[in-house]
């Protein structure tokens, strides 16, 4: 297909689109009023830039950047199929797939109950140990469970990357200091 | 397999109760009708596809998702994700230990209330609303390893005004904005109220709305963190006021917050009319404090006086609430 042959193809879409939003307009080739005069950015809309008067002409100066870019738009947020095409796989490869999305699941069941049987331990060795501390000194124990109401992680936290930082080491590095806005 | 939809101005409390009122000589009969007549010979007011009733499509149903063959498979498992796999390792242990306290119990939270029966008016009457509020609070579980918070999706919407003042059209671009900064489709959002100094009226097509969930939502998350967030002028952090009381932290983006986007940012000159980001991150979190306490883990910085609503008491002592007052041990008296 030449350029050609594909630009004139998206062209007809794109009239089928206009024609479709403004078909009862066509009719009456009615504009509204404007309400009021909006600049935005050096781009000056007109109002009801996709409609279009039936029988007008379009191959010269029918367009406008301003339409085709909306009409461009409108096909991204369209309801036309985005998914590809659905996979034609045959006997062998279906039970391929099977297999290792079974494997799959099953690792990631196994990792997830591993983690979840960890945090629990974790979470029972806290209960212990306080239990033994309020045994052996509740002062201390209370000590243990004032805990400031508003936590909050350091601002210098993050996320890991998956490669290490350019810099590897900031020995010049500072504790940053938050504006405190009341 | 018909698809009920109820029609715009009715009430769905009257839909359920049409099948003992559908019959009626009254002149108000019609608005209390069901859409669908139960007796026979049965007729839909209701508009449906028929053609999804063709026996062609009977295998549809029967393809489970994973399987390549169904119309729903998406490969899952095609990128791994870093703020997930952060929260597994490091956050959740450290959230948990954060947030415990020794020997909690259940807080019950403010619930409808049983009238006495003192009348006999109070038969069939609809509940009390609870004591103190007028919205009803879910319970309070205690802070396991089973509880440990995390962010389950990212709301974002957008409101356009010029969709209201100049022509509908004016939504186009915030949606494709919303569509190509998140990676979701989005879904038209309509105005709930009529404003009149805005020219704004109710159910009016005003914006665009997605639900950010799974790999989308950590890419987003990241994005908004790392490379947005810290190149905002003037940009404090997210309210320590803001939050609806359960766990979910709201804020805002501007239009030059927006814009730092990398997807806007690699191609401003497309970009005509930006509109500015609300974003509502959804936690399991069931106070506001732990939630921001969450986000902060993740990177989101957070400024102002804090605001603590339905937060039961941290110190450990035994409390109590009744009729929408939390007592503690110690002002029992």
């Amino acid at each position: 297909m030449s350029l050609h042959q594909l630009s004139s193809m998206f062209w007809r879409r794109s009239q089928t689109i206009i024609s479709r939003t403004a078909f009862q307009s066509a009719a009456v080739s009615r504009i509204p009023q404007p309400l009021h005069n909006f600049e935005v950015s050096g781009v000056k809309f007109t109002h009801g830039s996709l409609e279009v008067t039936r029988g007008k002409r379009t191959k010269s100066g029918g367009s406008s950047p301003q339409k085709i870019r909306l009409v461009n738009m409108l096909s991204l947020i369209g309801r036309v199929r985005k998914a590809p095409y659905r996979l034609k796989l045959s006997y062998e490869d279906l039970l391929r797939h099977r297999t290792i999305h079974r494997a799959w699941q099953l690792v990631k069941r196994q990792e997830r109950e591993s983690r979840n049987t960890e945090l629990m331990t974790q979470y029972q060795k806290i209960q212990v140990a306080c239990d033994e501390l309020e045994k052996a000194s509740p002062e201390l124990f209370a000590q243990a469970m004032d805990k400031p109401k508003s936590l909050r992680f350091p601002p210098e936290y993050r996320i890991p990357t998956e490669t290490p930082p350019n810099v590897s080491w900031d020995s010049s590095w500072k504790k940053a200091t938050l504006p405190q806005v009341k | 397999m018909a698809f009920f939809k109820p029609s715009f101005g009715t009430d769905l409390r009257r839909q359920s109760t049409a099948f003992f009122q559908c019959r009626s000589l009254h002149s108000s009969a019609p608005q209390f009708k069901s859409p669908v007549s139960i007796v026979h010979p049965v007729h839909h007011r209701v508009r449906y596809k028929k053609s999804i009733l063709h026996p062609k499509y009977q295998t549809l149903l029967t393809i489970p998702k994973w399987d390549p063959r169904s119309h729903l498979f998406k490969p899952q498992a095609v990128q791994p994700s870093r703020v997930k796999t952060h929260w597994e390792t490091t956050l959740a242990p450290d959230l948990m230990l954060a947030n415990y306290s020794h020997n909690e119990l259940k807080l019950r939270g403010r619930k409808h209330q049983e009238w006495d029966g003192s009348s006999p008016y109070h038969v069939n009457r609809p509940l009390r609303s609870p004591a103190g509020n007028a919205m009803a609070t879910p319970d309070i579980l205690p802070r396991t390893f089973r509880t440990v918070p995390f962010v389950t999706s990212i709301w974002v919407n957008t409101f356009n005004h010029r969709a209201v003042t100049e022509h509908a059209e004016r939504n186009i671009p915030s949606t494709v904005m919303i569509q190509q900064i998140t990676g979701v489709k989005p879904a038209p959002a309509y105005s709930g109220v009529s404003i009149m100094q805005w020219r704004l009226r109710k159910e009016r097509n005003v914006g665009a709305v997605v639900e950010i969930k799974g790999a989308k939502k950590d890419q987003f998350l990241a994005t908004l963190v790392e490379v947005v967030m810290p190149r905002v002028k003037d940009f404090q952090g997210i309210a320590n006021s803001s939050g609806d009381k359960f766990g979910n932290i709201s804020f805002g983006l501007d239009p030059e917050g927006v814009r730092l986007f990398p997807e806007i940012e690699g191609n401003p000159d497309l970009w005509s009319g930006i509109t500015g980001l609300n974003i509502t991150f959804v936690t399991t979190a069931q106070t506001d404090p732990e939630a921001r306490l969450l986000l902060s883990s993740l990177g989101v910085p957070f400024y102002g006086r804090e605001r603590f609503h339905n937060v039961p008491n941290l110190d450990g002592t035994k409390q109590t609430r009744k009729k929408g007052v939390v007592y503690y041990e110690n002002s029992q008296e």
